[in-house]
């Protein structure tokens, strides 16, 4: 993960991330802006966190994880914020998933895959998703959980097939993390993860 | 100034477009272990300057796996 930043007063300033998956927040680190240089009034900033010469990202730290970041100052105020999530604030963004689906104790044998195509460009999104799944319970309507809430149904055909060709209505790509799939008795069928 | 760090990091989406890095999990071939799959991502964003902010800060950002 880069970082760069302009106009910035002298001082040591924190970065700090909220995860997709659970929303919770971590610290990145800290980075200094120093004086400007006079002759070229340089005031501009760039960090690396990872890499082989960047700051180090906690181990269990997933780049796909990160919703929003946010930059503070010694005194804990947040100067710059940006949010991974938004349509409006990315510049271009392109995310591409192709995951196995994990079987549950509702469907042992559940096996196939999700497709996610996501891109921004100016501030426009367009998706592409495909789920094929085999192995589900057969005419049976599965709650579908997105990131942990119910949002929509799907049925499986009369040979535990089950398809969906878009994303659920109110459902943006960015904010994607987990799909799970209930039967009527909350019991996992399948599941996946981005 | 805002225009300036704009197109910087238009500059540098330009130039990381072409170094796209695909992250590829492991692939167990069991049932119930580790999510197999390839994701990738590349995702610019402006960060906002808040309240607490200098006039004229901006900033952006660039994750990539």
């Amino acid at each position: 993960m880069d970082l760069g930043t302009q106009g910035l007063l002298p001082g040591t300033y924190t970065v700090s991330i909220t995860k997709k998956s659970d929303g919770s927040s971590v610290v990145l680190g800290t980075f200094d802006v120093n004086t400007s240089d006079s002759e070229t009034n340089d005031d501009e900033t760039e960090v690396e966190f990872g890499g082989a010469a960047g700051l180090q990202l906690p181990a269990d730290l997933s780049p796909l994880d990160i919703a929003t970041i946010s930059i503070s100052d010694a005194d804990t105020n947040a100067v710059l914020v940006g949010d991974f999530t938004s349509v409006s604030t990315t510049v271009q963004s392109v995310f591409n998933a192709n995951v196995a689906v994990t079987p549950g104790a509702a469907a042992p044998n559940a096996n196939g895959h999700a497709v996610l195509h996501s891109a921004v460009k100016k501030g426009v999104a367009k998706n592409k998703f495909l789920l094929v799944v085999q192995g589900a319970p057969a005419n049976t309507v599965l709650t579908v959980d997105v990131n942990g809430s119910p949002v929509t149904v799907v049925k499986s055909d009369r040979r535990g097939k089950v398809m969906m060709n878009k994303l659920p209505n109110g459902v943006s790509a960015s904010t994607l993390a987990s799909m799970q799939f209930l039967d009527a008795g909350s019991n996992l069928a399948f599941g996946i993860n981005f | 100034m805002k225009s300036t760090v704009i197109k910087y990091w238009i500059v540098v989406l330009a130039c990381a477009s072409t170094l796209m890095v695909t992250a590829k999990a492991e692939d167990d071939n069991e049932q119930g272990g580790d999510i197999q799959g390839v994701e990738a991502i590349q995702d610019n964003i402006l960060l906002v300057a808040t309240t607490n902010a200098p006039v004229g800060a901006v900033g952006g950002s660039r994750i990539g796996s």
